[in-house]
């Protein structure tokens, strides 16, 4: 399975290699903890394994550009100053990405899967803009929407392939590692215990979920990662 | 490009297009509608579905294939016009205030990505394998050739293919794609369909180069930005290159680009001046006709009907363009 997953990784670390580019922005993050749920979720369907592979390659593609479209200065009203050569090109990069996940999924004839990601990347925008103009600001509307932008790539994959059981203790243990990885909206609020909160549901739905053992043993170990890498938080 | 009168026949089938056009950006967050639909009303020459339309019109027609066609494209040069307008940092585009000016860059990302996804959605409706793989390269092309762009940027070294090579990947690509895609939803063979995407190649290429002679030629109003615009951003474009053959002003560009960031307008008024005392304006020309005439001659060989004969117009008025 890990070397599976390390294959898988650097697969994607190639399709995203371009020099010029790498030359001027950070090599694109891959999200390890997506990649591993399409993985789950893709293994458990009939699908070839060529198209499983190129499957996971080009939503992870997808997440990488749309991360990367996240990252530019946001600049409005007054001018800010000048954009600069390296937002400039990971705008171009995120543009390229989202062409080589057309591309590859064409080259292999799965129209379906283009459109699965093309819609789910219209509803991720679509959340996006819902979170940036966020009227009814409380925490937990925002912690809401930011969960469902983690998970809706996922989501429409295992909604097409018909494997949605785990979805929503994935879509909890993204949540829980995004929140651990930021601050700026923990400035009014106790972080700790929103964590512990976040911590306390997600141990509660991997305790009620029916999967094999060896596959939920390594949802409570992500959870475990996420959770003692990252914070002074104890586990049980 | 403004639309010859005889374009009066394509009407309905473009008001179908447009109205399809304006359907695939119902976005249901009320600031990305308002945005896309802003963009989608300060108009556009509509050049690929035109393009798309015109080059159906020598087979099998079928109006709902090729309005997904033509609004996949358009909706594509869309989402990278709302995205180039943020690398750019423009404020206006087509007089209107550019999406980026009026919600800042993220709602700009946001709303590219959007449109871009909204074209992917369409155009696989279309089952065609080859369709998409056509599409899908050379959408992979333009991304690479906007990276080369920046790239080349201040590169007197240049050569002229890879001027040619950029303004292809720019322009000429969706335009000869636009013909390509029309052609081949219409069912006619391939040698033919071929021929319309040399014919909407060789237009995208002479439509550039004349955009950068006019870059040099037109005023500040007539361009509505300063002229030499595109030299002062460092973009390096074919008349630059064939006066830099001249050692005095190859001379003088490199010094005055030295530290581009100090570049006054007097020094560029003065660099537009010595360009158009070289022949590069006249070889730029000479270059753009030498594609129409390659354009004209991908025609032959088709019925002569009303669509051969709009895009026969279509490079005419191309060559003929001042502003």
């Amino acid at each position: 399975m890990e070397r599976e997953l390390q294959h898988l990784k650097q697969q994607i670390k190639e399709k995203v290699r371009h020099s010029f580019l790498l030359q001027h922005i950070d090599n694109p993050e891959i999200d390890e903890y997506k990649l591993y749920f399409l993985q789950q979720i893709l293994n458990k369907t009939t699908l070839a394994p060529k198209v499983k592979e190129q499957l996971i390659i080009t939503t992870m593609l997808v997440q990488i550009a749309l991360d990367i479209h996240e990252q530019i200065p946001d600049y409005k009203g007054e001018q800010g100053p000048s954009i600069n050569v390296e937002s400039q090109l990971s705008i171009l990069a995120g543009d390229y990405y989202s062409g080589l996940y057309y591309y590859l999924l064409a080259e292999i004839e799965e129209r379906e899967y283009i459109t699965v990601l093309a819609t789910a990347i219209k509803h991720i925008n679509e959340l996006k803009m819902e979170l940036y103009y966020l009227n009814d600001y409380t925490i937990e509307n925002y912690l809401n929407i930011k969960k469902e932008i983690q998970i809706t790539l996922i989501k429409y994959i295992a909604d097409h392939v018909r494997v949605t059981e785990e979805l929503p203790v994935m879509a909890e243990l993204l949540l829980l590692n995004y929140m651990i990885h930021t601050n700026d909206i923990f400035v009014e609020i106790d972080k700790q215990s929103v964590l512990e909160a976040q911590v306390n549901k997600t141990k509660g739905m991997l305790e009620g979920l029916q999967v094999e053992d060896g596959y939920k043993q390594n949802l409570v170990k992500i959870l475990h990662t996420i959770v003692y890498q990252h914070t002074a938080l104890e586990m049980d | 490009m403004k639309l010859p009168k005889t374009y009066t026949y394509l009407k309905k089938d473009l008001d179908v297009i447009e109205s399809s056009l304006m359907e695939a950006i119902q976005a249901n967050h009320p600031v990305l509608r308002e945005a896309s639909t802003q963009l989608l009303k300060a108009g556009g020459k509509r050049i690929r579905p035109v393009f798309v339309l015109l080059s159906s019109q020598f087979g099998t027609v079928s109006i709902e294939q090729i309005t997904k066609v033509a609004v996949s494209l358009e909706l594509i040069h869309m989402a990278t016009l709302v995205h180039d307008d943020v690398i750019d940092d423009a404020e206006l585009r087509r007089g209107m205030p550019t999406i980026k000016k009026q919600y800042g860059n993220r709602v700009a990302m946001y709303t590219g990505d959007y449109i871009l996804a909204r074209a992917l959605e369409t155009i696989t409706q279309i089952d065609n394998a080859e369709l998409h793989k056509t599409l899908a390269e050379a959408l992979v092309e333009v991304s690479l050739g906007e990276i080369q762009q920046i790239k080349d940027k201040y590169n007197w070294d240049q050569n002229i293919r890879s001027y040619l090579r950029r303004i292809k990947r720019k322009t000429a690509l969706l335009l000869a794609l636009s013909c390509k895609l029309g052609a081949m939803t219409s069912g006619i063979t391939p040698s033919e369909v071929k021929k319309l995407y040399e014919y909407g190649y060789y237009i995208g290429m002479s439509y550039q180069i004349i955009d950068d002679i006019l870059d040099f030629t037109s005023s500040a109003e007539e361009l509505g930005k300063p002229s030499g615009n595109d030299l002062y951003q460092g973009n390096v474009t074919l008349p630059v290159l064939y006066a830099m053959r001249d050692e005095n002003f190859n001379r003088l560009v490199r010094e005055t680009f030295a530290n581009p960031d100090e570049v006054s307008k007097e020094k560029m008024e003065c660099i537009i001046s010595r360009l158009k005392e070289t022949d590069a304006i006249d070889m730029s020309y000479q270059l753009s006709e030498r594609y129409l005439k390659k354009a004209f001659r991908a025609l032959n060989g088709f019925p002569h009907n009303k669509a051969k004969i709009t895009l026969e117009q279509i490079a005419k008025y191309i060559g003929k363009r001042k502003q």
